[in-house]
């Protein structure tokens, strides 16, 4: 039986466990988008399509499977069983529940998702941040955060469209994940909420100032996307670079920022990622941002994105 | 020139030649008539510890797994990688072969073959303290312990080494797999035909064999260290540490006689003596 509530992505999500690094909405809604449930699941898809290392997927299921934490299914988009290993605590599968599971959950609801993390200034326009892993996504959306704009999402950023066709991104209602390096950095000791796992470094960190998930009404407003930037750290590179993508180099990038590519190219034409993407490249500008390596440019990082954003609109 | 399909490992030490053998095959692959770009190799196979390969195939954040969890994955991670390609690759590794509690090798099954690069551990202890700006002493202290790793960082996942006699051992003794042995001191004192040993050992075919004489002859020209040192003063190199003055510091070898003092020697030979007599290294003491 599910005892809280949540929104996460714009979804409604009913959970039997206690998610971390999210707020529980005050109202509990009996008809969720997604359910989160112990359960047993299967040792193996019978039918798996694609599979790698821990993990399978078949039309209609994703089966990730962790020594000593646990296997986890999610299935059509709608729930994720979480099945704990013998002994283990169920809550040590609740990282990747929310981070790779939701992922490929949203995958399997359709459309774009992109491995970025996301701010909108006082206008509502929201910005996504793309980059592989250690690109510092989370560490220039919180940076940004102590500048005037609110945080969005982190790490996973699903892209719809609105009824007028417009590509928007929605607050996930989570706190950012950060590496000690980067709270010191920003002066963030006093927003760290403890570990995101025992035993790992990266910790949750209330952002500075962060978009509410739900209004007052227990509503969920869409932000209208207004660009994407693909970070780039270089080694030899002195300075910040900021290049416009071409809308076919755009759509090339997006792919390849795509979160857990290999589940989303496995899916890429189903749903509606292929007309998200259309959309996007067509109503979006998409750049690259290339930096120095380190953190020492993030302040410069920050005001040439804000004095980039006056002269976008 | 063609490569037999598959997975190679370029296994070493650090500070043993690994990035020089990248550079003499990516120039030997690209068969330009300029020299490779050492900061655009042609040969873009990467390492094992590369943080963005094990996220993309195991789907997994790494930052949020523990040292023996990202270990128990790294065969599997390894294994597919190899399985994912039709073509020759080369991949970087400096991790040590070892096994897991379970029996599997850290690296897995599936590469078809390695390199071992090897050097005098006293010039590599001079290299790896400029390398990492490091004293000589911590230096040797640490090719000394087995406990040995490699930090990694945003773009790297920790890497074990193992002391360097246990990396020397686990890499020759291992019977997973075929390993040609290069000792970097014989490579720098005939490259060309240290080269075609080890690329005869790979599989390599060429044309006829004055097409390998001028293919290999080329690579290596493209690739002498003046060369090396000349791009990087001139535009650098990403692969130096923010901390090191300089990549392609000296290269040379017995450089340890000037730099290291009796004592270093004598904490080095007294750990290692019997892989470096077995690898031909004459000891001091």
């Amino acid at each position: 039986m599910s005892k809280w509530t949540f929104r996460i992505s714009g979804l409604i999500v009913n959970s039997e466990l206690k998610l971390p690094g999210v707020s529980p909405i005050p109202c509990p809604i009996n008809q969720p988008d997604v359910s989160i449930r112990l359960r047993r699941v299967p040792e193996r898809l019978d039918h798996a399509s694609e599979q790698g290392p821990g993990w399978e997927l078949d039309a209609n299921h994703f089966l990730l499977r962790l020594a000593g934490i646990g296997a986890m299914l999610c299935t059509r988009g709608n729930t994720v069983d979480v099945d704990p290993a013998p002994g283990a605590d169920p809550d040590a599968a609740l990282p990747f529940v929310l981070g790779t599971c939701f992922g490929v959950l949203l995958l399997q609801r359709g459309g774009l998702v992109l491995h970025g993390s996301a701010v909108a200034d006082s206008q509502g326009r929201a910005y996504v941040f793309c980059g592989k892993s250690g690109m510092g996504k989370s560490t220039l959306a919180a940076a940004l955060c102590q500048n005037g704009t609110r945080f969005v999402n982190d790490d996973i950023c699903a892209v719809s469209l609105s009824e007028a066709g417009s590509p928007v991104i929605w607050p996930d209602g989570r706190q950012l994940k950060l590496l000690e390096n980067s709270i010191t950095h920003l002066n963030l000791a006093a927003r760290r909420r403890g570990a995101v796992r025992p035993g790992v470094e990266k910790c949750y960190v209330e952002p500075p100032q962060s978009e509410p998930a739900v209004s007052e009404g227990g509503a969920c407003e869409p932000l209208r996307l207004a660009a994407v930037y693909i970070l780039d750290n270089e080694k030899l590179c002195r300075q910040i670079v900021l290049e416009r993508l071409s809308p076919l180099e755009s759509a090339q990038a997006l792919h390849r920022q795509s979160y857990r590519r290999r589940v989303s190219l496995a899916m890429a034409l189903r749903g509606s990622q292929v007309t998200v993407t259309a959309a996007l490249v067509s109503r979006v500008p998409v750049f690259t941002l290339t930096r120095p390596v380190g953190l020492d440019h993030l302040a410069q990082t920050v005001a040439e994105l804000q004095a980039h954003w006056q002269d976008l609109h | 020139m063609i490569f037999p399909s598959g997975q190679v490992w370029l296994a070493s030490y650090p500070k043993s030649g690994n990035t020089w053998m990248r550079i003499l095959l990516s120039n030997l692959l690209s068969g330009s008539e300029n020299p490779e770009d050492i900061n655009n190799l042609a040969l873009r196979d990467g390492s094992a510890c590369n943080r963005d390969d094990f996220e993309e195939y195991t789907l997994l954040d790494s930052t949020l797994l523990c040292p023996h969890e990202i270990e128990n994955l790294m065969p599997l991670v390894q294994e597919a990688k190899a399985a994912d390609g039709s073509t020759a690759r080369f991949i970087k590794v400096h991790d040590a072969w070892r096994y897991l509690p379970d029996g599997r090798p850290m690296l897995g099954r599936a590469a078809r073959a390695a390199l071992y690069l090897v050097r005098d551990p006293r010039d590599v202890a001079v290299s790896f303290a400029f390398h990492q700006a490091a004293t000589l002493d911590h230096t040797i202290a640490r090719m000394n312990s087995p406990e040995n790793f490699l930090a990694g960082g945003p773009f790297q996942l920790p890497q074990r080494v193992d002391d360097w006699s246990g990396h020397v051992r686990g890499w020759l003794d291992q019977t997973v797999l075929p390993v040609h042995l290069i000792r970097y001191e014989d490579l720098r004192a005939d490259t060309t035909g240290v080269f075609r040993r080890a690329l005869e050992f790979l599989g390599a075919e060429f044309h006829d064999d004055r097409a390998a004489d001028d293919a290999i002859s080329k690579a290596v020209f493209h690739s002498d260290f003046n060369e090396l040192r000349r791009q990087e003063s001139e535009r650098g190199f990403r692969e130096r540490r923010p901390d090191q003055a300089v990549f392609f510091r000296e290269g040379r070898s017995g450089a340890w006689k000037e730099y290291l003092n009796a004592a270093q020697v004598r904490l080095i030979e007294n750990a290692h003596a019997a892989t470096m007599v077995r690898l031909g290294y004459e000891l001091a003491n």
